[in-house]
């Protein structure tokens, strides 16, 4: 027997580091059907054991899916699976094509424990019966307080038409362990049973039930149809979707039957129950009933501080999650249930908001995030806006677009706390505002921040912006620019220029050393050792100078510069002509 | 079939899944797992260290306190979690609930757990609730003592059921036969195994819910899959059921009242299983006392009473309740066992489905019943027909007239003849309403037939009630 080595890690997209695979059982069977049947049941134990390690919506789950239906679709080429069940193997006329002896899992185990001894997959067995077994066999494998059912009760649930178990009649595992662990026929599992009635029997009184129900008249008694409406009435009570109502139903009656001093029924009693049922709603996103639940407990939360803490756990972030996992697809904006659930809610639904934003990336979440941001900041918006800061863009994003939905006039607010960020969609989102916002409305420290920003697009924008104002109070914020390393030419030509617009005299008097300079030494050099920031933007200032000697002033350093610095004189020179600056 | 799912496929059937899983799991998370075993492990270790102390200190000694505080506060986390804690022992692993235990191997408690058990033929233990400290005291000490000869299992059992610890149950240990012996061939249901099965295991659980032990639904479940199997109108259920106790019987047939209600509605098989369970369930409270006190020294305290019957609908729902998990059955059940005895036009609002199906079968169980009247089972409808709409959901009502007929099984009838005839079979078709088949319990002559002798009453003919 070989062990098949493990599989390649599969990358879990979570943040959390990828989980190890499902252990793989032993690969057996002698003959080619025994080896088709090994994998297909390999790989059903692998995918319903799979979900002990990853989420439902894991793209892990999809390869484990594939993996079973090509290894059932080949097992069952060769007719019919009918397989025995013994304790810890699984044997196809009589070859064994499944061996696991630890208990936890073995999926043979998991079969025998539960009573059955045959399982038969038809070789029509469609994918939709496939499908349910795995989840049948994922629920009894996954679940760890699981006392409703067994595979038993489950598959006669599903109503399988292709796959039959055979399972021994009135099997409860406890009592396999009471002697040898054979199998008992339903006779001695009677006297077992009755056998059990020891010291601790108990009785219902003689007068159980009793009165009984008053009777008086006689009345007739004969067949008649039932309208097919209201079976299906009766049906529609019986179905998972009244389960909701009964579930609130019970507890409402509980909680009534607590505040009754004849009954012993006590909050502790049903304190798991309001967990368990709040749970529930919360998963299936079923709002109104989470608001009733609220209003009842409301009610009886005043005269009991367990129940008080059973109402705030409704606010916790891990029911916020819940509520925010369950919004269907598609969806846009939070409902107006859950809008109402928060307005009645104590806590700081905001600053649960806003920590888990960003967990998952469904659309449909994030829409409903950026509503419900818009609701609750009205008052709140100095909460919001430093997350801004600090937040992943697309969280930041978000932030943004729900605080525009509900306040238009936070676009420099918002500027303030994005500016100096560099993710691209950011910045894109920064000039957005700067778009909106109009000079007069542009703080003059916010508009050196976006002087200095982390782009190039920024910079660039801040330098028109700075140009327009034509304040000469900017000049040194601008000059400042110049001792900047790695600007590109366009970015040292607009500082230039601006320099020029704001102060041709100072520009003149700053900057001539730089094109110029002084001493028969420096002039020899030309201009070598001087920043190149500094010197093309000087160039491009000059060209704008009303100075007579400015034009001479670029020739003599073109004549003597580097081919960079030469090539920019020319066409600040030719510049000049085309624009013409005349001089002054 | 083909071997690949398409993209569509792969996402219809993930969805699906999860859908499924979430709401099969409601409630736990994929860290309740890895908690259990955490605690798990510290049970194993320190259970195995107390039971190790006794060999070298006296349980008074305050050496043990500690231990004995850590076992319990354990033990809390645990059943707080779990609700029922079943630890297990095969060979040198230990399973908690199914889990198993990782421990670590060098220290080896596992196995030496085992080991500590097996020495009083323990393979398991169920901790139906958390004993108090001085019980917990005197469960370490019954397992330190030396194991009775002949059964030491049932010596311990009787032990700890003489110390007070009703919540602690024992199990034998566990052996599955290996790969090459033989497996005895599982027998077709037999519907008289099925029946005294049923009333066996209402007596089993009464007594269970009744020493505080979680209820468990699982083997009623698979008692109500059977019944469902045969038919719950099969013959061979209902004459069997006075086997058991009359309160195990009268559950019983509420049950297959209930279940041909349920499926005369068109329930699905999900639902009449539910339904069954529910029925099975519904008269527990009558197991709960009030005003139990405990033994104490020389006084022997007092068993208390069961409540009466206006509070044994609540007392019934409080203990279904202590099943820890959500599941639709058990909502639908606790909901059922406190509404059964409801009107159906109570100003309280209508009682659920499930409620108002027992409603019916309840009552006309109970009319059977001496105390409550003795009736005959043709008369019974006739009394409660009247109050369709009032007391009873007149479609169920109508329901379970459709499939009783006129003379519901156990009714006894002259044929034309003079024979004495039982009936047994449920209403076929409308035009056999008033005529089902039935088996002579009388002879022309009066006597009884040596051989059982089925007839169609619709070929027959009816006098009258005999």
């Amino acid at each position: 027997m070989s062990t098949e080595p493990l599989p390649p890690e599969v990358e879990a997209p979570e943040v959390a580091p990828a989980p190890p695979e499902p252990e793989v059982e032993p690969e057996i069977g002698t003959s080619l059907i025994g080896t088709d049947a090994n994998k297909a049941i390999r790989a059903l134990s692998r995918a319903a054991r799979s979900f002990l390690l990853y989420d439902v919506q894991n793209e892990a789950i999809r390869q484990f899916l594939q993996e079973y239906r090509t290894a059932i679709a080949t097992a069952l080429q060769h007719g019919p699976l009918v397989l025995d069940v013994r304790p810890f193997e699984l044997a196809l006329h009589g070859e064994v094509v499944y061996l696991e002896r630890d208990r936890e899992r073995s999926l043979a185990f998991r079969l025998f424990r539960d009573g059955v001894r045959k399982l038969s997959l038809g070789e029509d067995v469609p994918w939709e019966e496939l499908l349910r077994l795995l989840e049948i066999l994922s629920i009894r494998f996954t679940g760890v307080r699981q006392s409703e059912d067994d595979v038993v009760t489950l598959l006669w649930k599903a109503g399988f038409k292709h796959i039959d178990i055979t399972a021994v009649e009135g099997f409860v595992p406890e009592e396999e362990g009471e002697g040898t662990g054979d199998e008992e026929d339903g006779t001695a599992r009677a006297e077992t049973e009755a056998s059990r009635r020891g010291a601790n029997q108990i009785d219902a009184p003689p007068d159980w039930d009793l009165p009984g129900p008053l009777v008086g008249r006689v009345g007739f008694v004969g067949w008649a149809p039932i309208d097919p409406d209201e079976l299906a009435a009766l049906q529609e009570e019986a179905s998972s979707r009244a389960l909701a109502n009964d579930a609130l139903t019970l507890t409402a009656e509980l909680l009534r039957a607590t505040a009754d001093p004849a009954e012993l029924i006590r909050v502790d009693d049903v304190l798991h129950l309001i967990d368990e049922v709040r749970s529930f709603f919360l998963s299936e996103g079923q709002l109104d009933q989470t608001l009733a639940m609220v209003t009842l407990l409301e009610t009886y939360a005043r005269r009991d501080e367990r129940l008080a803490a059973e109402l705030a756990r409704f606010s916790e972030p891990a029911a916020l999650r819940r509520i925010l996992g369950s919004m269907p697809p598609g969806a846009t904006q939070a409902p107006p249930e859950l809008l109402q659930l928060l307005d009645r809610l104590p806590g700081d639904h905001l600053s649960v908001l806003l920590d888990t934003m960003g967990e998952g990336q469904s659309q449909s979440k994030r829409a409903v995030e950026r509503h419900l941001i818009s609701h609750l900041l009205r008052e709140r918006l100095d909460q919001v806006l430093p997350r801004i800061a600090i937040a992943p863009p697309p969280v930041a994003l978000d932030l943004i677009r729900a605080i525009k939905a509900e306040r238009r006039d936070q676009a420099v607010a918002i500027l303030d706390h994005i500016i100096d960020r560099a993710e691209p969609e950011l910045v894109e989102e920064s000039l957005r505002l700067l778009a909106e916002i109009r000079d007069d409305e542009l703080p003059r420290p916010l508009l050196l921040r976006v002087l200095a920003g982390p782009t190039e697009a920024l910079r660039l924008h801040g330098i028109e912006r700075v140009a327009g104002t034509a304040d000469r109070g900017l000049f040194p914020a601008v000059a400042e620019r110049l001792d900047g390393e790695a600007p590109s030419l366009k970015e040292c030509d607009a500082l230039g220029r601006t320099l020029a617009r704001l102060d041709p005299t100072r520009t003149w008097v700053t900057l001539r050393p730089v094109i110029r300079p002084q001493g028969l030494v420096a002039q020899l050099k030309g201009g070598l050792g001087v920043g190149r920031v500094r010197q093309l933007a000087a160039v491009s200032a000059f060209g704008l100078l009303p100075q007579a000697e400015a034009e001479a002033d670029l020739r003599w350093l073109a004549e003597r510069a580097s081919e960079e610095i030469s090539s920019h004189c020319m066409r600040v020179l030719h510049r000049r002509r085309r624009e013409g600056v005349k001089h002054g | 079939m083909d071997e690949v799912l398409n993209p569509d496929e792969l996402d219809q059937s993930q969805q699906a899944l999860g859908k499924a899983l979430d709401r099969a799991r409601a409630g736990e998370d994929k860290e309740l797992a890895v908690r259990v075993r955490e605690l798990g492990e510290h049970v194993v270790r320190q259970l195995f260290g107390l039971l190790r102390m006794t060999r070298t200190h006296e349980l008074d000694n305050q050496a043990f306190d500690k231990p004995v505080r850590d076992l319990l506060s354990t033990l809390t986390h645990l059943f707080d979690l779990l609700g029922a804690i079943h630890i297990v022992c095969v060979e040198d692993q230990v399973y908690v609930n199914d889990l198993r235990v990782r421990m670590d191997a060098r220290a080896d408690a596992g196995a030496l757990l085992s080991g500590e058990l097996r020495r009083h033929a323990v393979g398991g233990i169920s901790f139906h609730d958390v004993p108090a400290e001085p019980l917990l005291r005197a469960m370490v000490s019954a397992f330190a003592h030396p194991p009775a000869e002949g059964t030491p299992r049932q010596a311990l059992k009787d032990a700890l059921t003489a110390a007070g610890l009703t919540a602690v149950e024992l199990f034998g240990v566990f052996r599955f036969r290996v790969s090459g012996e033989s497996t005895a061939a599982p027998s077709t249901t037999s519907t008289r195994k099925v029946a005294g099965r049923a009333t066996g295991l209402i007596e089993a659980t009464m007594d269970a819910l009744g020493a505080d032990r979680m209820p468990n639904p699982l083997p009623l479940r698979r008692v109500v899959t059977e019944i469902l199997e045969v038919g719950p109108g099969a013959e061979g259920l209902w004459d069997q059921l006075d086997r058991g106790s009359p309160f195990s019987a009268h559950t019983t047939r509420v049950a297959l009242l209930s279940m041909l209600i349920g499926r005369a509605a068109g329930l699905s098989d999900e639902a009449l299983q539910d339904l069954g369970v529910a029925a099975m369930f519904h008269d527990v409270g009558y197991a709960s006392r009030e005003g139990a006190l405990p033994a104490r020294g020389d006084d022997p305290g007092h068993p208390g009473f069961a409540p009466p019957f206006e509070r044994h609908g609540t007392a019934g729902a409080r203990l279904l309740l202590r099943q820890r998990g959500f599941h639709q059955a058990k909502i639908r059940r606790a909901l059922a066992t406190l509404q059964h005895h409801r009107d159906y036009n109570d100003p309280q609002g209508k009682p659920s489905l499930f409620a108002r199906i027992l409603r019916i079968a309840e009552d006309y169980d109970t009319l059977l019943r001496r105390e409550g009247g003795g009736y005959a089972p043709h008369e019974i409808l006739p009394l409660m027909a009247p109050q369709a709409g009032t007391a009873y959901d007149p479609v169920l009502l109508q329901l379970l007239i459709n499939t009783l007929g006129d003379w519901p099984p156990g009714s006894r009838v002259f044929t034309f003849d003079g024979r004495i005839v039982r009936t047994e079979g449920l209403v076929r078709d409308p035009e056999r309403f008033s005529a089902p088949m039935g088996v002579v319990v009388r002879d022309i002559e009066g006597q009884v037939p040596e051989e059982r002798q089925v007839v169609d009453l619709f070929e027959e003919g009816i006098l009258g009630p005999a």
